[in-house]
């Protein structure tokens, strides 16, 4: 059970913290409006 | 300063996964420069009542986290009827469309499981000419008949027109893998951008101590009480197993139901908390011997990746999935727990959803 536990506290750790993931979709927010201003429809 | 537009059916103090996440989207923009506006429902999940304290004016504004936030009165109806949800979606999106077009923006959002907050999101960026992106966590419009319930040809409608958005939006995120494909035709800016904990809650979960022996293990669930979590199933597995306890904490639609169908079945180690405290979660959390999460059996479900999972892995027990799709392999594959299928049902068709509609093979 405690290896079970530890395995799924890693993996939280290492791919589902919020801050890392937000991060991510604040560059992708950043890139449509620079991509738009670049080159206007 | 670049501006942002964010419409949201969930927003803090909500604490269900949208409203986390959509927060923490918001407050990251603002405190990246961006001026910020949140259009979203007064406070009102997952109880479906408006909380205290938010009862009085609509529109409600303030500022918060260096975030406009302007509140609206929801319509609260049936969330199993399709029907009745788009009604409701409409009277919102009818009353946020002013919010949405009166702050200049260099970027609309719009962010599910409202529907046609999308529609309203697109409408806006091409009235404004700016871009627009579509921040999707969930096809809800399948959910309804993947829970048996009747949608009178609206799933194969707002299929077609939610696919029709997706195909013309400038982005699209969505919380799975298995969602952002669904979508044959999407803008080149696509990405999935998964449901997360927050570094804060991560902090307090970790340090949740190991289970002690118990003369009687406990199995917890904490989350929705809806009907796509098909529950009953644990109820039922609860009166086979008078030796250990089951807690099922939260709140829903489904609440009622469960508790009836434990007195039904005589479980007397069913317990229903209703909702509870970040606080109290972590006092079940601690007690917990092993988590439990449900989902019925559709291919729709295949899709999730419930958010709850995450926190159950964070406290540090083993977990039963009772699913399939995307999660089941995270957790089969990782070894972090057991992987149960849920039980087959009437309303659990293996048919790929939106198959009916004549726009499908767009």
């Amino acid at each position: 059970m405690r290896l079970l536990a530890g395995r799924g506290r890693r993996y939280v750790v290492e791919n589902r913290t919020r801050s890392r993931l937000v991060a991510a979709f604040v560059s992708m927010a950043t890139r449509l409006v620079e991509s738009r201003t670049e080159a206007p429809r | 300063m670049k501006s942002i537009v964010i419409i949201t059916s969930n927003y803090a103090p909500e604490t269900n996964a949208a409203a986390q996440r959509i927060t923490a989207v918001a407050e990251a923009m603002a405190a990246a420069g961006w001026r910020v506006r949140v259009v979203t429902p007064l406070p009102h999940y997952p109880q479906y009542e408006i909380y205290a304290g938010y009862d009085g004016r609509s529109p409600l504004i303030s500022e918060e986290n260096g975030v406009e936030v302007v509140r609206i009165r929801p319509w609260i109806v049936p969330r199993t009827s399709l029907p009745a949800r788009l009604l409701a979606e409409t009277a919102f999106d009818a009353l946020a469309l002013r919010h949405v077009l009166s702050c200049p923006a260099d970027l609309f959002v719009a962010s599910s499981p409202y529907m046609l907050n999308a529609l309203v999101g697109l409408l806006a960026s091409r009235l404004r000419r700016k871009p627009f992106l579509w921040d999707l966590r969930d096809l809800t419009w399948l959910y309804t008949r993947a829970t048996g319930k009747r949608t009178f040809g609206l799933e194969a409608l707002m299929d077609g027109l939610m696919r029709g958005v997706a195909a013309r939006a400038d982005g699209l995120t969505t919380v799975t893998q298995g969602i952002l494909d669904y979508f044959v035709t999407k803008p080149a800016l696509a990405s999935v951008f998964p449901n997360g904990v927050s570094d804060e809650w991560l902090a307090r979960l970790l340090e949740v101590p190991p289970p002690r022996p118990a003369s009687r293990p406990k199995v917890v669930y904490a989350g929705l009480l809806g009907m796509n979590q098909g529950l009953s199933t644990l109820v039922e597995a609860a009166a086979l197993l008078p030796e250990a306890d089951f807690v099922i904490a939260g709140d829903g639609p489904e609440r009622a139901a469960l508790a009836e169908l434990a007195r039904a079945r005589g479980a007397r180690n069913v317990e229903l908390t209703g909702y509870l405290s970040r606080h109290e979660l972590l006092g079940l959390y601690a007690q917990a011997d092993v988590f439990v999460a449900h989902l019925r059996r559709h291919q729709v479900y295949e899709w999730a990746q419930p958010t709850k999972v995450w926190e159950y892995m964070a406290a540090g027990r083993p977990v039963i999935y009772a699913g399939e799709g995307e999660m089941a392999r995270i957790v089969s594959e990782n070894d972090i727990g057991v992987i149960v299928p849920p039980p087959r049902t009437r309303s659990g068709s293996r048919r790929r959803p939106g198959s009916s509609s004549p726009r499908r093979s767009r």
